[in-house]
């Protein structure tokens, strides 16, 4: 064996030794809390009063959301007189398991299921975006997200979205706010045990946009995210926030396999 | 170049004071054996007002921790109880567990209670000041020290 069979040896080596300690890395990164048949959605840790006004579509005050999203979503507006259904086909079941798949990445930029409504008006339709957290945007995002109801939540964190699943579950494991509590510590490790009268569910998302009773309203993700910032008083971050999309794409992915619920109805 | 190095020493300059005033804010405090033995006022605690920051929301014992002695129907039990803490613990050590439970657990859930620093993305509303004050966690522990089996 010559010296430089040896050299390429020892290139080899540690080339392969790389690679491997990359794929153990890589693991570990999409190693989830909860493993499929674990997964147990946020209806399952309410108090059962509640649970049956989600279950009962007539009593469940999501669904006036969901109806007005339905209504806009057939309402011809602007100069062009365009709406949702000209181009969708007046046909919900093109959109069935759409919002299953949010947030997403489009054209480089991770945006969630109300941005790509906001982005559809603006491009496709020439109308004005709604506010974020408008009452109108949160209906047709309702409406869109009960089309797939049943529908299991299924994100991708492949390709050009995995800086933003990396940055989400940075998110998700950083301690915040005088509190100092990081996502994980109540949602991964404790989820079941009572937080005074509340039980800490897993953290899914699969229901939303969701009514919460406290606000009377629907909500979406990024609300509740404030919401848990508040709590833990950290200094929340605006709705629509890259990091509330990263977070939120961390956070339906490990809720993957769970069923839509919209409008699901919490404290 | 001078000009560099002047910036650099008024940043310096800058972040010493900043800190300095910020650690102004709260009482300095030795560890003795996972213990904080001398109290951190010199008026004693009244275990009346302790009890009251216990229940209510200013110190939200009760969101984490079972308290057999409080009559409240929604105690949370992701701490452990409470009962007869006043024989587990000496006052030292109640004191400690307060102000700091991370020097006896890094990954606790309980907040430290006395601190205002190293604490990322704090509220602005309670941006360098701490969860209870020191009269506050005098009072806490005082009361605490009573719980006995």
């Amino acid at each position: 064996m010559s010296f430089y069979n040896v050299i390429i040896f020892i290139l080899f080596l540690i080339y392969s030794l790389n690679v491997f300690s990359q794929e153990t890395l890589n693991n570990k990164l999409y190693e989830k809390p909860y493993a499929n048949n674990a997964l147990k959605s946020g209806k399952y840790f309410a108090r059962e009063e509640t649970r049956n006004i989600e279950l009962d579509e007539f009593e469940n005050p999501g669904m006036i959301w969901v109806e007005r999203g339905k209504d806009l979503f057939n309402l011809q507006d602007g100069e062009n007189n365009s709406s949702c259904a000209l181009c969708h086909k007046g046909d919900t079941n093109s959109l069935l398991g759409v919002a299953a798949s949010y947030p997403k990445v489009y054209k480089n930029q991770l945006i969630n299921l109300e941005q790509k409504i906001n982005m559809c008006r603006k491009n496709n339709m020439n109308l004005p975006k709604y506010k974020l957290e408008s009452n109108n945007l949160l209906s047709l995002s309702s409406f869109v997200s009960y089309i797939s109801k049943g529908v299991p939540m299924n994100v991708s964190v492949a390709g050009k979205a995995e800086k933003y699943f990396k940055k989400g579950k940075e998110i998700f494991y950083q301690r915040i706010g005088q509190m100092n509590l990081a996502c994980n510590q109540c949602h991964d490790e404790i989820a079941g045990s009572y937080l005074r009268a509340e039980k800490i569910s897993q953290g899914h998302i699969n229901g939303f946009p969701s009514y919460l009773m406290r606000w009377e309203g629907i909500a979406s993700v990024h609300r509740r995210f404030q919401f848990c910032n508040n709590q833990a008083r950290a200094q929340p971050l605006e709705i629509g926030h890259n990091d509330y999309n990263a977070l939120q794409l961390y956070v339906a992915w490990r809720g993957n396999g769970l069923p839509i619920e919209t409008p699901s109805v919490r404290r | 170049m001078y000009f560099k190095l002047f910036m650099i020493i008024l940043i310096n300059f800058c972040i010493f004071i900043y800190s300095a005033s910020a650690n102004n804010a709260l009482i300095n405090y030795q560890i003795i054996d996972y213990a904080i033995p001398l109290s951190l006022t010199s008026v004693s605690g009244n275990p009346e007002s302790g009890q009251k920051i216990v229940i209510s929301r200013e110190g939200n014992c009760l969101a984490c921790h079972q308290i057999p002695n409080i009559v409240d129907k929604f105690q949370g039990n992701i701490g452990p109880s409470l009962a007869g803490v006043g024989n587990r613990y000496t006052m030292g050590e109640l004191r400690l567990r307060l102000v700091d439970p991370y020097v006896i657990n890094s990954k606790s859930l309980m907040p430290a209670f006395y601190k205002n620093q190293n604490l990322i993305r704090v509220d602005k509303k309670y941006t360098g000041k701490s969860i209870l004050t020191a009269q506050q966690i005098e009072d806490v522990i005082s009361w605490l020290a009573t719980l006995k089996n």
